[in-house]
């Protein structure tokens, strides 16, 4: 048990798709120009990474090794379609905001990385782990920046005014989600440079 | 090659299944999907009318949807046709020519619950129809009435924003004055355009009559703070403003123009231009329609 | 491969291209047009009388969609040979909507000839052209609508593999976009099957890339050295999937699609080679070691995305 505890906590903030691993960039500089946005899209990635990480998982010894990329496809696919049907049906008003980014996840490439390097070859439970981890620090990421952003940008956070003026409204245009996704990361460096004395290598970028 | 047959059958396997399950959610969600944009839409129209969240709707409160259809007919050349509710949920389609006359009714199979049935009703039309006549659904308004008595109109509209289009509702009470506008879809930028959906601008049309509108025009000069605590409901309340003192400071700006969002100009000229068209194309076909009801002597519902 | 052979070949494809564009240039064959701000013009082909010509009764302008909405026509002057009018109304046009003029009982030379509708829009190849343009730069895939980052961060490092990348993006773009319009046109929509649309045109691309994959290794393996690892990256892009959705969404028909597969692909590799100028330099240069990478990376492409809204709201045509 510990070492899935450990497994989903790797997920999080060491290996955190956003920021270390630095894969599905998009949605996170798009869809987080405010806190609300950002939580729904992470859900449905939560959603997926787990689904298809736990179906991999079951069905790995039937996909034939040839044959695998275009069955994770067809995996992620299915489970994002079916997230696309359900979460009109949830909140309509926020799935309009993110409506194009819930369909593109099935081309997030944190997603099929996963498929590929861990639930391929790991049974069903450390699966769940290592996919509930990466959809959580997914979602930990989008949260982070869509805070700051809409905290600087509009004043508020989740819709409640805070501080009752706009500081800089750059943060809310798409050259503000750049800029903090790169002091974000910068930030994490630094703090791994003060606690190990290493800079990490950033993540492949792809 | 054997391979490739264990490759081939898994892959059709894959697919499937994966289409088998789409299916089902698909059949599963398809229903609520339908109802919870019903619900929506309905909820725009009932805000739009000052029946939104928390207030309730008095008894006899009817809303009804007049769509209408641009009909190609080879004989009798290009009409107007509008799907209108009778009394007793009878339907019918009223025929005009283009010159305003009226060129026929035909009594329709739809119910009235049907009428926002969009899918059903195009075909209903169609039906309806000598064979080789086309019709194009063209738009839709909606006409509330209050225990017999007209109460207002709630109007569907688009304009070319600055970036893609944007759907509007405006309603407008039986004198034809603007009462609302509600933003219903629209990609603005966020943070600059997208402001087209905040109260201290979109309240800037409440009030305005259709001479007033036709003479409106956007200027870029910054929004009086007082009319700002008037126009949205939480500043108003934080100043401390009485509802009868808010209605004064209305009063006094009503004839003044548009204020542009700063930086959105375009984005303002867009949403006014689409009000005024809106409701200046609504007035013209109201008219014709009520006319061409008045000499058929249709029994309409509102 | 001969160089003749090769020549014909090139012939060949260019002949076929040139007959699939040509119903666009067709269009630019129109009745009437737009002309400044708030006049339309249209041309009789016969010196009209100037009477008739100038009796603004004879003009009975709408919107094709609203034939029941007649616009006043404020005056009208012919030219000096009497053969085009312009129609100068109240308020500006719309440009991007359609126009019907209906003339009735044109007079030429003291006899009716007839009467005549003009249909006045926009020329198709400015349509088109303005689907390009906005792909490309005004709503550019990667600095505005912040689609394939993941290949931008991934492959901007070095000028050649921004430009390899850059063009074969583009190809793999144009075909798919049109081939995903036609499976959406002809199987998804007449069978009533679009919620299948992610799967369907994921799978499309997908089994594409390895087609492609597959042919080039074969036919032309020196291509294939130079483009074939970007082959496989592609499928991850979201470009490739947002344009076929998109297109699915807003009813586009062929030449649309094609267009706005066309801007997205030159978009990207327009994206791609300004990154990876700034990133060349950015090696030779003192950046903060907490920043270094892709940190710095990021905040490069904030700067080029303000760059990129000074294009917003640019209109040629």
């Amino acid at each position: 048990m510990h070492s899935n505890i450990k497994l989903f906590w790797n997920g999080v903030i060491p290996e955190n798709p956003i920021f270390r691993l630095a894969l599905s960039m998009c949605p996170a500089v798009a869809v987080t120009t405010n806190v609300k946005n950002g939580l729904m899209l992470g859900l449905a990635v939560v959603f997926v990474q787990v689904c298809s990480s736990c179906t991999v998982a079951i069905f790995r010894s039937l996909i034939h090794p040839r044959i695998r990329i275009p069955a994770y496809v067809l995996i992620i696919a299915l489970w994002v379609s079916v997230i696309d049907m359900v979460l009109p049906v949830i909140d309509i008003e926020i799935y309009k905001d993110v409506e194009l980014f819930v369909k593109l996840i099935v081309v997030f490439a944190i997603i099929i990385s996963r498929l590929e390097l861990f639930a391929s070859k790991e049974p069903l439970l450390p699966s769940f782990f290592d996919g509930a981890g990466m959809g959580v620090g997914f979602l930990f990421g989008l949260c982070l920046i869509g805070a700051i952003r809409e905290l600087s940008g509009s004043g508020t956070i989740l819709g409640h005014e805070l501080l009752g003026f706009r500081p800089l409204l750059i943060m809310i245009l798409p050259t503000g989600g750049f800029f903090v996704i790169g002091f974000i990361m910068a930030a994490f460096n630094y703090i791994e440079y003060k606690l190990t004395g290493k800079i990490p290598t950033s993540g492949g970028a792809h | 090659m054997k391979e490739i047959l264990k490759i081939t059958v898994s892959l059709t396997c894959v697919c499937i299944s994966a289409a088998l399950i789409l299916g089902a959610v698909y059949t599963q969600t398809f229903e609520p999907r339908q109802r919870i944009e019903k619900k929506e839409k309905q909820e725009i129209i009932n805000s739009l009318l000052g029946f939104g969240h928390g207030k309730e709707r008095p008894k006899d409160f009817e809303v009804y949807p007049v769509n209408r259809y641009v009909i190609e007919d080879p004989e009798a050349g290009t009409l107007i046709g509008y799907v209108v509710p009778l009394k007793e949920s009878q339907t019918a389609l009223v025929r005009i020519d283009l010159a305003g006359k009226p060129a026929g009714v035909i009594p329709l199979k739809a119910k009235h619950e049907d009428l926002l049935d969009k899918l059903l009703l195009n075909s209903m039309v169609k039906t309806a129809l000598p064979k080789n006549a086309t019709a194009t659904f063209a738009g839709t308004f909606y006409v509330a009435d209050i225990q017999g008595k007209r109460y207002g109109y709630v109007l569907e509209g688009t304009t070319q924003g600055f970036k893609t289009f944007i759907n509007m509702m405006v309603s407008l009470d039986a004198k034809l004055t603007v009462t609302g506008v509600a933003i219903v879809k629209s990609e603005e930028d966020p943070g600059l355009g997208d402001e087209i959906k905040q109260d201290f601008f979109k309240n800037q049309f409440v009030g305005k009559t259709l001479e007033m509108l036709a003479a409106l025009k956007v200027v870029k000069d910054p929004l009086p703070s007082d009319y700002l605590d008037a126009l949205v409901p939480a500043r108003a309340k934080k100043a401390g403003l009485a509802p009868d003192k808010i209605e004064e400071i209305r009063k006094k700006h009503v004839k003044d123009d548009i204020y542009a969002l700063t930086g959105a100009t375009i984005s303002s000229r867009a949403v006014t231009t689409g009000v005024q068209n809106t409701v200046s194309k609504f007035s013209k076909r109201f008219g014709i329609l009520n006319s061409a009801i008045e000499r058929k002597n249709l029994q309409i519902a509102f | 491969m001969s160089v003749r052979a090769l020549h014909t070949r090139v012939f060949l494809a260019l002949a076929i291209l040139v007959l699939l564009v040509s119903p666009v240039f067709a269009d630019f064959v129109k009745d009437g047009s737009f002309g400044k701000d708030k006049s339309l013009v249209v041309d009789f082909g016969v010196p009209v009388d100037e009477a008739w010509g100038k009796d603004k009764a004879n003009y009975k302008v709408f919107e094709k969609t609203d034939p029941d909405i007649v616009l006043p026509v404020e005056s009208v002057s012919l030219d000096p040979k009497r053969l085009t009018a312009e129609l100068t109304f109240k308020d500006p046009l719309n440009r991007s909507a359609e126009y019907v003029v209906e003339v009735k009982d044109i007079m030429s030379e003291g006899k009716a000839v007839g009467s005549g509708k003009f249909l006045v829009k926009k020329a198709r190849a400015a349509v088109l052209f303005g689907i390009i343009l906005a792909a490309m730069l005004i709503n550019n895939f990667v600095f505005t609508k912040y689609l394939g980052l993941c290949i931008f961060f991934g492959v901007s490092q070095r000028k050649d593999t921004a430009i390899g990348m850059g063009i074969t993006f583009t190809i793999v773009m144009c075909l798919t976009a049109i081939m995903c319009w036609a499976l959406f046109r002809f199987v998804l929509e007449p069978l009533r099957l679009d919620f299948l649309k992610i799967i369907v045109f994921i799978g499309t691309t997908a089994i594409f890339v390895q087609a492609a994959d597959t042919i080039l290794r074969k036919v032309n393996p020196f291509l294939f050295k130079r483009l074939g690892v970007y082959l496989v990256l592609i499928v991850t892009n979201c470009i490739i999937l947002a344009v076929p959705l998109i297109n699915a969404d807003s009813s586009h028909g062929p030449f649309e699609s094609l267009s706005l597969g066309v801007g997205a692909g030159v978009g990207f590799a327009i994206a791609l080679f300004l990154m990876a100028c700034v990133r060349e330099k950015l090696e030779l240069c003192r950046v903060p070691r907490t920043f270094a990478g892709l940190p710095i990376a990021f905040v490069v492409t904030g700067l080029f995305a303000l760059a990129f809204l000074g294009f917003s709201g640019l209109s040629l045509f």
